[in-house]
């Protein structure tokens, strides 16, 4: 038997080795000040500017960004850079800022200034544009504003509170933002290095903060056992055996209210039928993979079992039936166990990203589970998860996507999967879906809302564009640096302004 | 030698379990009979998979060397006997391509062509037909100088004659301990960007991936990560050997 049993002072001795032999991590990039801490992410901003993408989700997740409303740790929307948000009899809304809140630079956040960043950003960025249609921000006085939208809403501050809106102050240079920490140095996609906001409270408390990007799950494991880390967010389960917690790193587990789907490319040949997504959807067992995970529970639907709108489901798995599919859409089995129609084989790609490790393990239990099923599948893996997807470059996707960042289920529904929609990757495209999403939106009872939000899912379910796998937990190590740090349930808000150092 | 290439040759039509096959109740299991290597996290066969990431790199291997000796013999001789413009131009390009680092080359024909095997079997053609090339038309150039050589010619064997009776038997050993060289550095390239993630089929068990894939295991399981890189290194070790004892025939 070939099983090592290694000691402590020497299992760390070879860790460190093996960081610095196999990954060459620069010390350097680390300047160890004694009060600064150091966070790794598998994520980071590539930019500053909200209006692009979704950078204003990783202003957000690294405390330099915030919104007018917020999702408290136990999934409520609640008041942060406003006070209160009213309906008007109208149809618009009236919001109020909260007081005393400055930018970074000490500007005081003004409803005119708040109207001119969300404004630009609502013309720029689909993504704000996805739950209630274009809103426009107009300054009344000096603490007010008034907010028109596009299509009846009577959700705005969970709207508010999605990603898309954080509060930035527009200068020649980069933007400045409201969040408990400012950027004093920014790498595009590799470090930014953070000093708390000295116009934001408790900020002599906080420590200064380098952000690192570590793409690849298992480099970040490795550099958190190196000690190069004092927190490290989103570990990969392989990695949990390496921390004994004998130099004081301990790892935090947590479910979240992401998802891991698989994204159908409904413009391949193929899978443009809906016979042959069905069958891929029936062929894979969510208890499987949960066990490949060895965390997380498997998907009942589009949202995770704790939101009133999540399906009861389960989602099974039936090969029979799948085969049966199959065999109906006139894909037959050949002497070699592939199924092909018309000449041509069954033969997808299935995509994943590193950034998600989970994702990557899962790709050759499905390759399994499909080529039982008749289904030839190579795996692909991307450091552009965004770019692959949204250029409709891949046959099948694995793809985490925290499905009600504001506690709503209508930006998820509507931005993924409504025709034309900015990131409805799978190009599907249902006219009866879109007609219920647009009732959706119009609706205001929290009952009738939650009753529309199951049939999207049952249509979603029924033509299958994408396939919902598994409601995943994670795992984010820490150092006794920061022992205090609380994960939320997602990495919306990882770094807060309660982050501080426990020592 | 044989005995590796015999397994490997078997391993294309029979491995002891299906290289792909799931089994998570049988994860992480210690080497047994049913298992030669036991299983990895998923609990594939690790041997199964051992037996067919060897394919990739014979697969690699056998297009690189047979293209480069061609390419280079052919080169070599147009170097040695070709025009002047030839031979000067055929030369300027071979020194020139012994500068291309051959790593940084696969990385660049992978993001033109896509990851695969293809693009790093054409990045070691691109570099490796010119040590061939600069080897024949060396040893051609001192052949011409020697007296059997010229007396063959006298005699009227003619040049295939001569070529054959005197110039295969000087160049083929030289150009073999190329070969075992250039064979021994493909496996390891193959390898190496297989653990980048540039393989065609990232789920393919080809063997830099799988040292990619199981590094996580390296403390707690180290015979997963270590049955892939034992498996490069005497792949890499016995081909050189092998082909380098041509030098002494």
């Amino acid at each position: 038997m070939l099983h090592l049993s290694l000691g402590g002072p020497v299992k760390r001795v070879l860790q460190t080795a093996a960081l610095g032999a196999i990954l060459a991590l620069p010390l350097t990039l680390n300047p160890a000040r004694a009060d600064s801490v150091t966070v790794g992410q598998t994520f980071l901003a590539s930019g500053l500017d909200p209006a692009e993408g979704s950078t204003g989700w990783a202003l957000v997740t690294h405390g330099i960004g915030e919104q007018l409303f917020q999702v408290s740790r136990t999934g409520e929307v609640v008041p942060n850079l406003a006070s209160s948000a009213n309906f008007n009899a109208d149809g618009t809304w009236t919001v109020e800022l909260a007081p005393d809140r400055f930018f970074s630079d000490g500007t005081p956040v003004s409803a005119e200034l708040v109207a001119a960043a969300l404004n630009r950003t609502g013309e720029a960025n689909p993504s704000a544009r996805a739950t209630a249609g274009r809103l426009t921000f107009e300054a009344v006085d000096a603490d007010t504003l008034k907010v028109s939208t596009e299509e009846p809403t009577t959700i705005l501050p969970s709207i508010l509170a999605e990603w898309a809106f954080p509060v930035y102050l527009k200068t020649d240079e980069a933007p400045i933002f409201t969040g408990p920490f400012a950027v004093t140095d920014f790498q595009a996609g590799s470090q930014i290095n953070m000093t708390p906001n000295t116009y934001y409270e408790g900020a002599e408390k906080r420590p200064d903060v380098v952000l690192r990007r570590i793409s690849d799950g298992q480099s970040l494991a490795l550099a958190f056992a190196s000690g190069e880390l004092d927190l490290a967010f989103n570990l990969p389960v392989e990695s949990l055996s390496m921390f004994d917690g004998a130099h004081g790193e301990a790892v935090k587990s947590f479910p979240v209210a992401y998802q891991y789907m698989m994204w159908m490319n409904t413009r391949h040949p193929a899978l443009e039928d809906v016979r042959v997504r069905k069958a891929i959807d029936l062929a894979v067992s969510r208890d499987d993979l949960v066990a490949a995970a060895r965390a997380g529970k498997p998907a009942t639907g589009a949202f995770a079992s704790s939101y009133p709108f999540a399906a009861s489901g389960p989602l099974k798995q039936d090969l029979e039936a799948a085969s049966a599919l199959l065999d109906e859409a006139g894909w037959m089995k050949g002497t070699d166990g592939v199924r092909s129609k018309d000449g041509k084989r069954l033969e997808l790609v299935l995509w994943a990203y590193p950034q998600r490790p989970d994702l990557v393990t899962f790709q050759p239990v499905i390759r399994a589970a499909l080529a039982d099923l008749g289904v030839s599948v190579t795996t692909q893996v991307t450091e552009s998860p965004s770019q692959v997807a949204g250029e409709g470059g891949f046959d099948l996707f694995l793809w985490a996507q925290h499905t009600a960042p504001a506690g709503d289920p209508g930006l998820f529904l509507s931005l993924f999967f409504e025709t034309d929609a900015a990131r409805n990757y799978s190009g599907w495209s249902n006219p009866d879906y879109d007609a219920l999403i647009a009732e959706l939106r119009a609706e205001g009872d929290p009952e009738v809302r939650i009753a529309l939000a199951h049939k999207a899912q049952e249509m979603i379910g029924e033509h299958a564009p994408v396939s919902f796998l598994v409601t995943p937990e994670w795992h984010v190590g820490v150092s006794k640096r920061v022992a205090g740090y609380k994960p939320w349930g997602s990495d919306y808000y990882v770094l807060r302004p309660d982050f501080m150092l426990t020592q | 030698m044989l005995f590796v290439l015999a397994l490997i040759a078997i391993g294309f039509f029979w491995q002891p379990h299906d290289p792909h096959a799931i089994d998570l109740s049988q994860s992480l299991q210690a080497p047994s009979w049913d298992h030669w290597l036991g299983t990895d996290h998923l609990g594939r066969d690790l041997a199964s998979r051992l037996i067919v990431g060897a394919q990739s790199s014979v697969f690699a291997i056998a297009i690189v060397l047979v293209s480069s000796f061609g390419i280079g013999v052919v080169a070599g001789a147009a170097i040695a006997i070709g025009p002047w413009s030839v031979s000067a131009t055929l030369r300027w390009l071979a020194e020139t391509v012994l500068t291309v680092p051959t790593f940084v080359l696969a990385l660049l024909l992978a993001a033109l062509f896509g990851a695969g095997l293809m693009s790093i079997a054409a990045a070691l053609i691109v570099v490796t037909w010119a040590p061939y090339a600069l080897s024949l038309a060396a040893l051609f150039d001192r052949l011409r100088g020697e007296q059997y050589w010229q007396a063959s010619l006298a005699l009227g064997a003619g040049l295939p004659g001569a070529l054959h009776r005197h110039m295969l038997p000087n160049t083929l050993p030289v150009l073999g301990a190329l070969a075992g060289a250039d064979a021994g550095r493909a496996v390891i390239l193959v390898a190496s960007l297989g653990f980048l993630g540039l393989s065609a089929d990232t789920g393919h068990p080809e063997w830099g991936a799988m040292i990619h894939e199981y590094r996580m295991f390296l403390f707690s399981e180290p015979r997963l990560v270590l049955a892939p890189v034992c498996a490069t290194t005497v792949l890499a070790f016995l081909l050189n050997r092998a082909l380098d004892r041509n030098i002494n025939v």
